[in-house]
């Protein structure tokens, strides 16, 4: 399947909430790998959230193991944010470290090598378990807030009932904040990186948040790129 | 006047700079590539937030290499180095077969850019050595490459992790842009 390019500006903002959201339950806040805290980032077909660092590793895997995105720089599609609220930490743990020993340390031989026996080796996958999959059918389901989805689903009651409060969340929140809802500053990943350049962003709460958020970002470019000006009068015409 | 005469002499001395955009969606292997080019290593990387800039002697070339972020929201950025480009190095995850409208949607973008009229483009048909990575012929159909319109561009099998096809790849470039291109 080709992914669509475009995703509306109101389905986007619907999204970043609905990540955000996951991204609050107790099971999502350590990194699915290597339990660091606040994960921003996440392995779509995996249905994990994971650290930046250990975001690295996944996509040196290659995509047909891992296709890693950013809950905060990436626009996601509907499927993929379904299978997120579908999957999780916990339950894809569940799966894939049925069979680690308690107290395993993590990074012992290097967590490039224990993600490589994880997902690639299948190491700790218990024998004859079945990989946790949602059909398209079931996740669009869960996307859409069907009440009746959960006939057939093995959603659990618990995603399903976090999803209907985020659909009331959600739809409050597109009046409240303007479509570009996709703050750079508010990625953790970003935060060491360009920590200088936010200081300088006034709190969430003024009204103009989503102009001067982009602002800021435009002015560290302009300033990296100011830097770059005396080289290129020297350069090859 | 000046800079007139510093590009000839470097012209006639063979020590001509060159910028290099390498662009491409996220987790294409521009960081990486970058990299093997420069320190001749496979690094581990993490997504890049932001550029990552390197010079490379090759060919009597000074490379100035920008490698740009490539998630979503970070490519509109890309823009502000689009200026003073000679060359636009294109990567392409070739076994991401999911994603190569978008990579295609981006590129073309790209190449409708006024700053970058003049650019010659150098294509990377990467991760070669991923299990289900298209060849050069189908990711140069994919990008619709054969648009491509009043401009010199070529297309090389590359995997960054093995060291593959980048050299090739570079030497072509350094040839184009010693010849005018660019």
């Amino acid at each position: 399947m080709n992914e669509k390019a475009s995703v509306s500006k109101e389905l986007n903002a619907k999204h970043v909430k609905i990540l955000e959201g996951l991204l609050k339950l107790p099971e999502n806040r350590e990194c699915a790998d290597c339990r660091s805290k606040a994960p921003r980032w996440a392995s779509v077909n995996l249905g994990i959230f994971i650290c930046m660092q250990c975001s690295g590793i996944h996509r040196s895997l290659g995509v047909h193991i891992s296709k890693v995105r950013s809950t905060t720089l990436d626009t996601w599609l509907p499927d993929q944010v379904a299978f997120m609220q579908f999957m999780g930490n916990e339950k894809s743990n569940n799966y894939w470290e049925a069979e680690l020993p308690p107290n395993f340390n993590r990074s012992g031989s290097g967590l490039e090598k224990f993600i490589h026996s994880k997902y690639v080796q299948k190491r700790w996958v218990r024998k004859g378990a079945i990989q946790p999959t949602a059909s398209p059918g079931e996740m669009s389901s869960n996307l859409n807030k069907t009440p009746d989805s959960g006939g057939k689903s093995r959603i659990p009651k618990k995603t399903r009932s976090f999803s209907l409060d985020e659909e009331i969340l959600t739809s409050h929140i597109v009046h409240v904040i303007p479509p570009v809802s996709r703050t750079r500053g508010a990625s953790f990943d970003m935060q060491n990186t360009i920590a200088s350049t936010l200081a300088k962003v006034p709190p969430l709460a003024d009204v103009n948040k989503s102009t001067i958020h982009n602002d800021a970002a435009t002015d560290l470019y302009n300033l990296l790129h100011i830097q770059d000006k005396p080289q290129d009068s020297s350069t090859l015409g | 006047m000046g800079i007139m005469f510093t590009r000839l002499f470097s012209s006639v001395f063979g020590n001509k700079e060159a910028r290099i955009l390498v662009l491409g969606l996220d987790n294409a292997g521009k960081t990486t590539i970058l990299y093997r080019l420069q320190m001749g290593e496979v690094v581990s990387t993490i997504p890049t937030i932001g550029f990552n800039v390197e010079t490379l002697q090759y060919n009597n070339i000074k490379f100035q290499v920008w490698d740009m972020g490539g998630q979503t929201s970070i490519r509109p950025y890309w823009r502000c180095y689009f200026p003073n480009t000679q060359a636009i190095i294109y990567v392409v995850d070739s076994s991401d077969t999911d994603r190569l409208v978008i990579a295609k949607d981006e590129f073309h973008a790209i190449l409708e850019e006024e700053e970058l009229k003049g650019a010659v483009v150098l294509v990377f048909a990467n991760k070669q050595d991923l299990p289900g990575a298209l060849d050069d012929a189908s990711v140069t159909e994919a990008l619709e490459l054969h648009k491509i319109k009043n401009r010199q561009w070529a297309i090389f099998k590359t995997s960054a992790i093995k060291g593959e096809g980048l050299f090739e790849g570079l030497d072509w470039l350094s040839n184009t842009l010693k010849s005018g291109g660019g």
